[in-house]
Order: structure tokens, then sequence, then C-alpha cells
């Protein structure tokens, strides 16, 4: 009894019963024929390297079998009547594997669509990849005030004074959180800083004094509203 | 050519005897083979004569049942 070892695969397009049943039909053959069955393992779908009769994908089957020379005969006859089988391919050996240790190869196209732009492949590296760990420097305001390590590196980033610095995260929240936009604060981020200069330094001394008699303004309306509620009271 | 083939290379399987040559595991396989899918010469990956034998017969067992291309499309900048 000589030892074989047979590769076959299955058009795709069968749904998984009609997978089973060429399978099942495959296995009663080598049994009628009086060859002993081993091992059977369903690698599943998998992407072919070159297209086999205009099919792309195809589910592989691995047989072990003990027998002798008109059994693969048997075998092969079979497979080319069966039309669901794409290729097939049968080997002898000198001793069966181990059947337990046997494990399905991993897909090819795995690797395959790597840009050459890329460059060569670099050994995997478990420490995490560098292109994800950087934070985005230009964090808008709210974002700033929610996350702790993304101010401490904003204002590494921008050239900030020593009293920057020496503020720690909890504190730059608190500041932030109460004093809406005083001059200190806004130094601290690049992007506030952005967008409290475009509101604040770009206007002229125009609307400096216009601010001021608004100011004034406020204050009367103040008082008049605040003369109104006691008149009422 | 002769000056880039001086340094002495060991056969990866005879140094390593957990890695067999087996048809059915192509990214072992790939390793021995170009970008095009041609089977690189023994000078350049220096395995020892025995390992490069069965070494091919297993790539072009690996080609005849689509595990391995028998030629890529390698398109370059």
């Amino acid at each position: 009894m000589k030892k074989y070892e047979c590769l076959y695969i299955v058009n795709m397009n069968y749904d998984s019963e009609g997978v089973s049943a060429v399978t099942a039909r495959v296995e009663t053959v080598l049994k009628n024929v009086g060859a002993e069955l081993a091992n059977s393992q369903h690698w599943g779908k998998r992407k072919l390297a070159y297209a086999i009769d205009k099919e792309r994908y195809g589910n592989y089957i691995l047989l072990h079998f003990q027998g002798e020379d008109p059994n693969v005969t048997e075998l092969h006859r079979e497979f080319e009547i069966e039309s669901g089988v794409l290729h097939y391919m049968t080997i002898r050996l000198d001793e069966f594997p181990d059947f337990e240790t046997l494990s399905v190869p991993q897909a090819y196209e795995t690797d395959r669509k790597r840009p050459y732009s890329q460059g060569p492949r670099k050994p995997y590296r478990s420490d995490g990849d560098s292109r994800t760990e950087t934070p985005a420097p230009a964090a808008p305001v709210a974002s700033v005030e929610t996350s702790a390590p993304k101010e401490e590196a904003v204002v590494e980033e921008t050239a900030a004074p020593a009293e920057v610095v020496e503020e720690t995260a909890a504190a730059v929240k608190e500041e932030v959180v109460e004093t809406a936009a005083p001059a200190e604060v806004v130094e601290e981020t690049a992007a506030v800083v952005e967008e409290e200069v475009v509101e604040t330094v770009a206007p002229t001394e125009v609307v400096e004094e216009e601010a001021v008699e608004s100011v004034e303004e406020s204050a009367e309306t103040a008082d008049e509203e605040a003369e109104k509620p006691a008149d009422s009271e | 050519m002769k000056m880039f083939t001086y340094r002495k290379k060991i056969c990866k399987f005879c140094e390593n005897k957990k890695m067999q040559i087996d048809y059915k595991n192509p990214t072992m396989l790939r390793r021995f083979v170009t970008e095009q899918g041609k089977i690189l010469p023994r000078r350049i990956t220096g395995t020892c004569a025995r390992h490069q034998r069965s070494l091919v017969t297993a790539i072009k067992r690996a080609r005849n049942i689509a595990l391995l291309p028998y030629h890529n499309d390698v398109k370059n900048a």
C-alpha cells in the first residue's frame, strides 16, 4: 500500500452544499476502489495565483490516502468527470506527515498589493507603527480642553514661554475653562492663537474706540435694566 | 561577478532543521523566488545543492497547483 497525497481545487461558484457533495463523491470513489483515506483537510477559499478556467478563487482540499496506482488513476478519472473540480495534483509520499500539526498556509495575496513606493519589506515590529503614534499638532479648542496629553504636546511644539511650560495639564484646563480669552491662555496653543488673533488683534483703533463706546453703552443699558426690575419690584 | 559572492552564506535548511521544504507552504517558498516569480539561483540565496534541488521541485509543484504563480506582472515606477 503506497502513500499518496492529493490536493485538489473545487470551484467557488458551488455553494457550501455543492462543495461538500463533491468531496463526498470523491471519497466514495476512493472507498469503492479500496483505498484507505487517512486524512482530509479543507483549506477553504483561497485566491489562486493565476486564473484557472477564468476562476480566480477556489476551495482547496487536501487528502491523504493509502492505495495502489490503479486507485490513483480512478481518482483522477473522477476528477476529470466532476465538473466542480478545477485542478488536482497527486504526489507519492514515503511517510505521512503529522496530521495534527498540518496548518493551512497563509493566503498569497496579503503581500502582493504592496505598492512599489513603500519600499522594501521591513520585519514586523510589535512595538507599534510610528505612523499612527504622532498626534495632530493643530488641535481645535474643544479638543484642547478635553485631552490632556495633546495639550502638553502642543504646548511643547509652540515656542511657549516659561509660564506655560511649568503649568501642568490640569492647571491649563482650569485656566482655559475659567477665563474665556485672556492673552496668556491664548498664547499657549497655536490654533487658539490663530483664532483669537483674528478676532481681537486684527481690528484697528477705530474698532477699539467703538468697543469702548459699546462698553459704555452696555453699562448704561445694564444700569437701565437694573433700574427696571427695581422699579417693577 | 565573483566579487559579489565572496561572503560565505549558510544554507537556511542545513542550519535550521525545523524548516522543511514543503510545496504547500508558499510563504516560505516565496523567499526563494523573485518578485517576477522566477526561482532564485543558489549563489544568491546560499542554499546547498541538495536543498536547492528539493526546493526547486517544491516550487514547481506549488506553481502547478496555483499556490505560486508562474509569472508575476511587476509594475515598476
